[in-house]
């Protein structure tokens, strides 16, 4: 078996997000809801716009992170997060995510063609993660 | 010779710009710091891209690298200069590469972030595509994704063979390069060469069976755009880098020239002033030995 804790890292473009060591992680893939321990198989796996949440113990204390779309890269004994943007929960702008979740309603509501709906109900999902995490308040 | 009162207001007006390019040149000196710290942490998140790709990518067929593959037709380049001049020949340096080494100018297709790049291939008659807002100085990686939307739907949709970014590359300080970079279409072997040493860099990556969730071509057809991301993310903070490098050293070169001419017209006044001075001294000698005599 291997050891009690895996290494997580978190990327954006912008920063390295998260460095640091947890026991557990759990998060949306494409996929459905994932749980990851320490000495998981190889696996990497899409993740769509959802709240991130990472369990360590020895703080015993949940993080919760809003991210937005990107991939997870797991190896036994490390976790990597490649994402667009991810958020902590005191980072996020309510009023504009509220803003950009009335923005893609309405253009979901006037039906254009194929990809802006798509891009709409992206634009949807990370307005409602964002607010989702805002008002997280541990399991 | 001009008068002691010319040479006077001159030193003045070279003093006032020579005030305003230094405060240029400390500006960005600010700047190049600021954007500095960011070009090393985007670092590690390509990197990590880009080894995800490779390990796909060694258990992929070729097809899934590319969409249609177009023998003949146009070339887009995508273009990255500023809105600002006063940057010595940041932004004539990547137009002119560009224009030397594309092949037809009725084949190619321009877009163009930063207004300086639009102006230039506008005046020279080529076909333009879209236009970018230039970012800020701190790129954000927002900004990026129209970027990296318009470049992929354009090669998806095949009205392009292949498309290329000319941006300026940052060595250090003194020194930026201009560069022409292949985008699309992507190459096999550009991922291959790269894995030894990547795999040397982290040791602790032996050879492992990677799984892929839903699979290995659903993830790779949502890396691509993200490698793209990352790319050109990298392009813009580096110009932006290369630009801020590139208007601190023409400042600083155009604060020294003033010293010089302020110091070489401080002489100029002096001398007229002692020019003056003896020249009263001798009317008045003169003066006195007229009435003297």
């Amino acid at each position: 078996m291997a050891d009690k804790q895996f290494r997580l890292r978190i990327l954006t473009p912008e920063r390295v997000f998260y460095e640091g060591m947890a026991d557990m992680v759990i998060f949306q893939g494409v996929e459905g809801e994932l749980g990851v321990l320490p000495g998981h198989i190889p696996l990497t796996t899409l993740i769509s716009s959802s709240s991130f949440h990472i369990l360590t113990e020895d703080k015993n204390k949940t993080a919760v992170v809003a991210v937005h779309e990107g991939f997870v890269e797991i190896l036994p004994d490390q976790v990597t997060l490649l994402t667009e943007a991810a958020e902590w929960p005191e980072e996020i702008d309510v009023e504009r995510a509220e803003r950009a979740k009335e923005r893609a309603q309405k253009r979901l509501d006037n039906s254009g063609d194929g990809l802006d709906i798509k891009r709409a109900q992206l634009a949807m999902q990370r307005a409602l993660t964002r607010l989702h995490v805002h008002t997280y308040k541990g399991v | 010779m001009a008068t002691t009162r010319e040479i006077q207001l001159r030193i003045r007006s070279i003093k006032g710009t020579q005030q305003i390019t230094r405060a240029m040149k400390l500006v960005s000196t600010a700047k190049l710091q600021k954007i500095r710290a960011i070009a090393q942490s985007n670092t590690p998140y390509f990197q990590a891209v880009y080894q995800t790709m490779c390990s796909i990518l060694a258990l992929t067929g070729d097809d899934v690298l590319n969409g249609p593959m177009l023998q003949s037709g146009k070339s887009a380049y995508l273009v990255i200069t500023s809105d600002r001049g006063l940057a010595g020949g940041y932004n004539a340096n990547v137009c002119k590469l560009l224009e030397r080494s594309m092949g037809s100018k009725e084949d190619a297709l321009i877009l163009t972030v930063g207004r300086r790049g639009r102006e230039y291939f506008s005046r020279r008659g080529f076909t333009l595509g879209q236009h970018f807002e230039t970012p800020a100085e701190v790129p954000e990686y927002s900004g990026v994704r129209q970027i990296q939307d318009a470049v992929m739907d354009l090669y998806r949709s095949g009205t392009v063979k292949e498309i290329y970014v000319a941006y300026t590359s940052f060595q250090n300080t003194l020194s930026q390069t201009a560069t022409l970079m292949k985008l699309f279409p992507l190459q096999r072997e550009d991922f291959m060469g790269g894995e030894d040493e990547q795999e040397s860099k982290h040791g602790t990556m032996p050879h492992v069976l990677m799984n892929f969730e839903p699979g290995p071509e659903a993830v790779l057809a949502n890396i691509i755009p993200r490698y793209m991301g990352g790319i050109l993310y990298g392009v813009l903070v580096e110009s932006s880098a290369s630009e801020q490098g590139a208007r601190m050293t023409a400042m600083d070169s155009a604060t020294e020239n003033a010293q010089d001419i302020c110091d070489k017209l401080t002489l100029q006044y002096n001398r007229a002033r002692q020019g003056h001075i003896t020249q009263e001294i001798t009317e008045i000698v003169n003066g006195a030995s007229a009435l003297e005599g």
